[in-house]
């Protein structure tokens, strides 16, 4: 089947884990913990992200709403920004992680051209504390916790008690239990990457914060203000 | 509260797209220069009227891979890890291939010019040979580079590495052309050869963008958000650059293989259509990372 | 907290202590099928090393929900919060402030050591000082103070001593000073906060807040309250609250002026005119009494007035009355009150949106009326009272002073009991009070109050306010303008007490520090000791036994190492390892409910006021012709269905709808709806609302990085409709005006806004704290800086701090409760001028001062009030006299 990962999809192989988050969007307040948690976890600087909640509002007065996303890695079963890494810096873990190893890592940021969820990033060299730079980085799905047991730190701190964390290879995890149970999406399940981060849900206009620009004037001119500040730095000269 | 923003950049900018031209025309520039060593009389000969273009053009070729070796590097973001993707090969990743023949298609440019200082024919003709290969690999892996990217539409297309191909042939034809043209050296087979590949590569290019323009139009949300961003931001460098100058313009212009195969209007047309084969990468290049911006 | 409390406390410091013994064989019981298999917390690991990071429990303080957390520290320093598993409401989880919190440690323009100013004030010149020369300085210039009363034989010159806090949680450390310094002039800021709910819950029921059951109610009616972003109590609220709706299928309907993520999250939202929320809280009382819906057993027993009473006073309030003031549809209203009558359990919540007008009191009790008729009082899933406990003070404690303070205690507002404290420069400008010390802890009011730019005018003026002196380990607005800083430590490093009503399981927490102060930093209480020691040095001024204490830590021992239950727990070792206590049971973590070791729910206790008094307590008691018990003067309980029974914390012991205290000064004594000013509004005018966002807390946010990223810039919400009849489109640069001046914004024009309202963030525009904050991040940090942190000093992106409103928001204070009208300035919107630029603000001082006049005309003596309560019974020329009082609270 796919050529160039380090490991076989897991999903539903016997005897293998499938780690995989379900999120459960009714219950997503848009409260920023998972994006806090997350930064701390690994002093993650300013400008980069390994997970976010895009907020979109919709409806005319007085009738409106307003939808959350979290998006992170999906750590999906068919990644391509493993497949086209040159040095195998980008691996996929046989329990489905997709992870980095930093001190292989040429930055050339192929695998951030290949991920079609714009998961992953350069990691800034300025850091309060930790001294890893210059490399791509992303999210993990807290290998680090939860090789010892513990819930992704997002997870753990998620006050809607959205993101829930398991092995979906097990029939009894409650990832299993919502994926059966509820009507859930991958997103851009076209591209064939197998995501593993899996929505229950979503309206359309939460779907479509996938596919959307910044609308309003304020959030235009913030984006404006990151690619200006971007601009001239080593990488994305001329593009942005 | 506002729409929260996890911005992303796009990865790729201005030094790959350089990258990627010079590594072309350095291919094609090896490839021209060799063409006597390699076809000799197959032809008709039509290959020894690039004899006097063989070691400055194997010059030239080393030393635009040497200009792109430094510009390659630093673009990493970890520029002491250079040789990583050879000792930690991949072989699904272009890059890694593209790096393992980089320097290869180096040393058979030195060996070649090695054996022609030496006039080693037997040596000539198989790094000449070799090389070509590899010098083709060069625009081929750059064009790979973007189609392996299964999950962005605009460059999954088997066309790309063609079209990276095509380009380098009318950039490797405008060095050759500048080149023997000032050296008082386009003489009439010269420029009847050139005029040949000229003609192909622009006509396939001319081909290429018309295909692209349709599935442009035609093809999936995606690349339907590239076309809007190529006409937004890149209207000039798209219609302007690459289509008006770098195709239609030199192809009228060599379109009559009289008028087409004299000296001058002949290296007009191909530093015209070189122009193009920049900017049509560079639109390429960005567009498709653009699509994915905001996604 | 008020008496109703206090009797739960003692009730629930001995159901704590079973719970607690039980517990220690909880707590690392065997593990249930758990549907989430990986444990929730309770332990870290370092990504890069894997070594484990080591856990002190905490309470968090990013904002003042108190919720507990546990620190995870590598190589000594704070890497990483968490919510602390034990905590029955906080549940293991933080929000993002306080997952950001460990920040504010690290924050690169922290102040390191005490400084003495050099320069003028306020033109950040300053010379570094050692805590001992800081402490001798202020112990010096109270000294002063307390030898001129002393040779005058005045004391009410004591009273020249002033201290202002934002928050205190320090667990009566403040009062402790105050009193054995002999001065009564404490001030909180609580009437910017949420006062007028206070007065008008307490004068209801007994305490000031309630406390929904969130998970297992069916239906919530939110007035103005933002319980997934702010609010008493953020995030315990807000985790209960997805429970009740995603979970257990609760109705969420909501009344806002914009849509925060609250009412973005509700089933149905509302948007009515600011100010009119009594309005539609009445009328849904109005068709619950006229249709018969309401619990008349309840009403009957429990309130001090009758369903007729009601009924009648009710009459003018029908919905489409309400419709015509709030704009919300009568058809709508109807509804809505069929739908809370008729769903079992149901409950309301309302914060800052109500209360914080002018009559804001009235608001509050009106919706709290709402849950009353309908008997949803203290049943699970419906409206519960605040459960909170008590720890003892160390004895001895001292008096107060002698003497009344009136900027304590305006005589103005007699019934605003959590003080008046945006009149105080006012009255100090107007001779009413003299200042010789003022001190200023955890408190911004150049930032945080209204007519911000008063207190500027004011602090910077040596002859109203002599010495300054700031306990703030951040360069705020206000810290800015002191003569004596003496930095507190950051919550993560300090001891303090709590005990926080945020859930229906009582408890106790505490601060430690969890990582030594950094820098030789040191904390306040200590600051205290050290400078009551060398005021009274001898103890001859007797103000030094409330001070026998070596260390911090010895204070929190006499706290807590005496409370029944806890005690046999191990008193303050056991809550140094804990964090919290009691513990009740375990977080399940399919349904996060708190289990025992069985995996049951450990079920809270509900229907409080139905306890019953142990006979014990009866002794001398005596009862009235009411049922109401008394004994010693006070009252304790009531008499129903042949029990002694505790009641609510009212004189009457019952749920006084009808508040007698309110009649006496001219107001009406029922729940009123009373049109406000702003409600009758020139159509090119709007009215400014603020809001806070769910990831700034106040002033001292804005330098924390990873939430300033998050939000950092406030324009203007406006309506299409209203912005297209300015002419103006989303982004633009535009002029809000209010009779003080204008500031220069931008407009987000947004359809998630009243069309008659524009709303501007309080979170963002500051004009100190920090280079962050004010986007000077390129600055080398000052001498006295922490400085760090290459993050800030290289990767900050956005270019936008915001614009303050605050300098342009009028005073207007609500006669009751005393509480700041935030929501009733009314203010012009227009394209900027020519020559505008973005952050230009433009306020005069005398139109400030015309508001103070102005307002005091609706305070009980003045003319406007007269004019807007003909209804109410009272002999109008012979209202009781303004007294000076003890301050209450
Ligand atoms: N994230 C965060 N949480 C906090 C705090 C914080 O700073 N940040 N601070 C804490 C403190 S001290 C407090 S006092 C609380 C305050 O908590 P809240 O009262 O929940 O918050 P506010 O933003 O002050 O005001 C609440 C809402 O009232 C709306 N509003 C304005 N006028 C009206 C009106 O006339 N009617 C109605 N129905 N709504 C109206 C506003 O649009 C706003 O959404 O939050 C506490 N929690
Ligand atoms: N326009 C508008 N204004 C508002 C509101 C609004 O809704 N709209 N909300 C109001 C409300 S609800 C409130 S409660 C007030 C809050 O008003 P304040 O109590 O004035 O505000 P805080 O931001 O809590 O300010 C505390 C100050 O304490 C200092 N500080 C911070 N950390 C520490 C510490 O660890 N130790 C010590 N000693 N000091 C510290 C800092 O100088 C900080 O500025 O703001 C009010 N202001
Ligand atoms: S940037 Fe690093 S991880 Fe990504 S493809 Fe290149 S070497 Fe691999
Ligand atoms: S989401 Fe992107 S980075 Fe993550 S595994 Fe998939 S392709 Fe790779
Ligand atoms: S799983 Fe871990 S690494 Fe990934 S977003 Fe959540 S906290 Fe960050
Ligand atoms: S922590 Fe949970 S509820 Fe809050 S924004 Fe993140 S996913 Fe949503
Ligand atoms: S709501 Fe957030 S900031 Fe406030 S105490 Fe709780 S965790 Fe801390
Ligand atoms: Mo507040």
């Amino acid at each position: 089947m796919p050529v160039g990962l380090q490991a076989e999809p897991s999903l539903g192989v016997p005897g293998k884990k499938r780690w995989a988050m379900v999120i459960d969007l009714r219950r997503c307040i848009g409260c920023m913990s998972c994006v806090c948690a997350d930064k701390a976890e690994y002093d993650v600087p300013l400008g980069v992200w390994r997970t976010i909640v895009k907020v979109k509002d919709t409806g005319r007065y007085p009738n409106t709403k307003r939808h959350f996303m979290p998006r992170l890695c999906n750590h999906c079963d068919n990644p391509p920004c493993v497949r086209n890494c040159p040095t195998e810096a980008t691996y996929k873990h046989e329990d489905g992680f997709v992870l980095q190893r930093y001190d292989r890592c040429i930055a050339c940021r192929t695998c951030i051209a290949a991920c079609p969820y714009n998961a992953r990033h350069v990691l800034p060299k300025n850091r309060d504390r930790v001294r890893i730079g210059g490399v791509v980085d992303k999210c993990t799905f807290c290998n680090h916790r939860v090789e010892k047991g513990l819930t992704p730190a997002c997870v753990q701190t998620c006050l809607g008690r959205s993101r829930i964390f398991g092995d979906l290879n097990d029939p009894d995890s409650e990832v299993s239990h919502l994926v059966s149970r509820h009507k859930t999406v991958v997103l851009k399940p076209e591209k064939g990457t197998h995501p593993q981060v899996y929505y229950i849900k979503p309206d359309r206009a939460q779907t479509e914060q996938v596919f959307s620009s910044p609308q309003s004037s304020a959030a235009r001119s913030d984006a404006d203000a990151f690619y200006r500040h971007n601009r001239g730095s080593k990488f994305f000269s001329g593009v942005l | 509260m506002f729409e929260y923003m996890g911005y992303s950049i796009a990865p790729w900018g201005l030094d790959i797209v350089v990258y990627f031209f010079l590594i072309g025309t350095a291919g094609m520039t090896f490839v021209y220069a060799a063409a006597p060593a390699v076809f000799g009389s197959v032809f008709n000969g039509a290959a020894k009227s690039m004899l006097p273009f063989q070691k400055v053009g194997m010059v030239i070729s080393l030393v635009l891979l040497v200009i792109c070796l430094p510009l390659l590097i630093t673009d990493l973001g970890q520029p002491g890890r250079f040789f990583y993707p050879i000792i930690y090969f991949h072989w699904t990743s272009p890059i890694s291939w593209g790096s393992l023949f980089l320097p290869l298609f180096g040393l058979c440019i030195i060996g070649f010019i090695f054996a022609s200082t030496n006039e080693n024919a037997g040596l000539m003709r198989t790094t000449g040979i070799l090389g070509s290969l590899l010098a083709l690999s060069m625009p081929l892996y750059t064009g790979l580079d973007l189609m392996v990217n299964q999950t962005r539409e605009l460059w999954n297309n088997p066309t790309i590495p063609l079209l990276f191909v095509i380009l380098s042939m009318s950039s490797g034809t405008a060095v050759v052309a500048v080149t023997q043209l000032s050296r008082g050296q386009l003489n009439q087979k010269a420029s009847e050869f050139l005029h040949v590949f000229l003609y192909i590569s622009l006509g396939v290019t001319f081909a290429l963008f018309l295909a692209e323009w349709v599935v442009l139009n035609y093809g999936t949300g995606e690349e339907q958000q590239a076309w809007e961003i190529i006409n937004r931001q890149f209207g000039f460098s798209y219609w302007g650059l690459t289509f008006l100058i770098g195709i239609l313009i030199p192809l009228a212009m060599i379109a009559v293989p009289k008028l087409g195969r004299k000296p001058t209007v002949l290296t007009v047309a191909a530093v015209l259509s070189a122009v193009g084969a920049y900017t049509f990468r560079e639109v390429l290049i960005y567009a498709g990372q653009l699509t994915q911006i905001d996604f | 907290m008020s008496e109703s409390c206090k009797y739960s406390r003692r009730d629930f410091i001995k159901l704590g202590s079973a719970l607690g013994a039980a517990s220690g064989a909880v707590g690392f019981g065997s593990r249930r099928l758990m549907a989430m298999e990986e444990a929730l917390g309770d332990k870290d690991f370092s990504p890069m090393t894997g070594e484990e990071r080591q856990a002190v429990p905490y309470t968090c303080l990013a904002c003042n929900i108190q919720d507990g957390g546990m620190a995870y520290i590598e190589k000594g320093r704070i890497v990483k919060l968490e919510g602390n598993m034990d905590h029955p409401n906080t549940r293991g989880k933080l929000c993002a402030k306080g997952n950001a919190g460990f920040l504010h440690v690290y924050d690169p323009d922290r102040i390191m050591t005490p400084l003495l100013r050099t320069g003028k004030r306020g033109e950040g010149k300053w010379k570094r000082i050692s805590y001992d020369e800081a402490t001798t300085l202020l112990a010096k210039k109270l000294r002063e103070v307390i030898d001129r009363s002393q040779a005058t034989q005045d004391p009410g010159i004591l009273n020249e001593i002033v201290f202002k806090w934002g928050r205190d949680r320090n667990g009566g450390t403040v009062g402790r000073f105050m009193h054995a310094l002999g001065s009564n002039t404490m001030l909180n800021h609580t009437n910017i906060c949420e006062s007028s709910k206070k007065v008008g819950l307490e004068s209801s029921w007994g305490p000031d807040i309630e406390s929904c059951d969130w998970a297992n109610t069916k239906y919530i009616l939110n007035f103005g309250s933002n319980i997934l972003e702010s609010a008493y109590f953020m995030n315990p609220n807000a985790q209960r609250l997805v429970d009740g709706v995603v979970g257990n299928k609760a109705k969420l309907v909501s009344f806002d002026v914009r849509m925060s993520n609250t009412a973005g999250f509700s089933d149905e939202a509302y948007f009515p005119y600011p100010g009119t929320d009594s309005a539609i809280a009445l009328a849904i009382c109005h068709v619950i009494m006229k249709e018969g819906l309401y619990d008349a057993d309840f009403i009957r027993d429990w309130t001090n007035v009758t369903a007729e009473q009601l009924i009648e006073h009710l009459k003018p309030y029908t919905p489409e009355f309400a419709e015509d003031e709030s704009g919300v549809p009568a058809k709508d209203i109807r509804r809505i009150a069929h739908e809370f009558a008729s769903t079992k359990p149901a409950t309301t919540f309302s914060y800052r949106g109500p209360c914080k007008h002018l009559w804001g009191a009235y608001q509050e009790a009106a919706i709290h009326m709402i849950n009353v008729i309908t008997g949803n009082v203290e049943k699970k899933g419906g409206y519960c009272l605040p459960r909170g406990m008590g720890w003892p003070q160390p004895e001895p404690t001292p008096a107060k002073g002698k003497t009344p303070s009136p900027i304590a205690a305006p005589p103005l507002y007699p019934l605003a009991s959590h003080h008046v404290s945006t009149h105080a420069p006012y009255m100090v400008m107007n001779g009413e009070a003299k200042v010789s010390v003022w001190m200023s802890y955890y408190d911004n009011p150049v930032y945080t109050y209204p007519s911000s730019h008063v207190w500027e005018h004011f602090l910077k003026d040596e002859a109203l306010v002599p010495f300054l002196v700031s306990f703030s380990p951040y360069m705020s607005e206000t810290t800015e303008l002191a003569d004596l800083i003496i930095p507190d430590v950051t919550y993560l490093e300090r001891h303090d007490p709590e005990s926080m009503p945020s859930g229906l399981y009582p408890c106790l927490s505490i601060r430690q520090p969890v990582i030594e102060p950094l820098g030789g930093t040191q904390e306040f209480r200590q600051s205290l000791i050290d400078v009551i020691h060398k005021v009274d040095p001898d103890g001859s001024l007797g103000a030094k036994r409330y001070f026998a204490f070596d260390t911090v830590e010895d204070w929190m021992k006499a706290h807590f190492d005496n409370i029944p239950g806890l005690k046999e727990d191990g008193g303050w070792e056991f809550m140094k390892k804990k964090g919290v206590w009691p513990i009740y049971g375990e977080v399940d973590k399919r349904t996060a409910k708190i289990v025992d070791r069985n995996g049951n729910e450990v079920d809270p206790d509900y229907g409080l006021y139905s306890k019953e008094i142990a006979d014990a307590d009866m002794q001398g008691a005596e009862i009235d012709e009411n049922g109401t018990i008394t004994k010693d003067g006070h009252a304790i309980g009531i008499r129903m269905d042949s029990k002694n029974r505790v009641g609510f914390g009212t004189p009457s012991r019952r749920i006084e709808l009808y508040k007698e205290s309110y009649r006496k000064y001219g107001f009406n004594p029922l729940p009123v709806y009373k049109r406000l000013p702003s409600r009758d509004k020139q159509p090119s005018e709007l009215v400014l609302t603020t809001f806070k966002v769910n990831v700034h807390t106040q002033s001292r946010t804005a330098s924390v990085k990873y939430l300033a990223e998050l939000y950092h810039k406030n324009p203007a919400w406006v309506n299409p409709k209203s912005a297209a009849a300015r002419g103006i489109r989303d982004g633009d640069l535009i002029r809000v005006s209010s009779s003080l001046g204008y500031i220069v914004t931008r407009a987000h024009v947004t359809e998630g806004v009243h069309p008659d309202v524009v709303a501007i963030s309080t979170a963002c525009g500051h004009s100190a704290y920090g280079r962050l904050a004010q986007l000077k991040n390129k600055l080398q940090p000052a001498e006295w800086a922490q400085g760090g942190d290459p993050d800030i000093a290289n990767n900050v992106w956005w270019n936008d701090k915001g614009v303050h409103p605050n300098p342009i928001i009028r005073l207007a204070v609500d006669p009751i409760g005393g509480s700041q009208g935030w929501y009733d300035t009314l203010v012009k919107v227009s394209k900027a001028q020519p020559g505008d630029k973005y952050g230009d603000t433009k306020v005069s001082i005398e139109a400030a001062l015309e508001d103070y006049q102005e307002t005091l005309r609706y305070a009980y003596t003045g003319d406007i009030h007269r004019k807007k309560h003909k209804e109410v019974d009272v002999d109008w020329d012979n209202l009781p006299e303004p007294v000076l009082q003890m301050s209450g609270h």
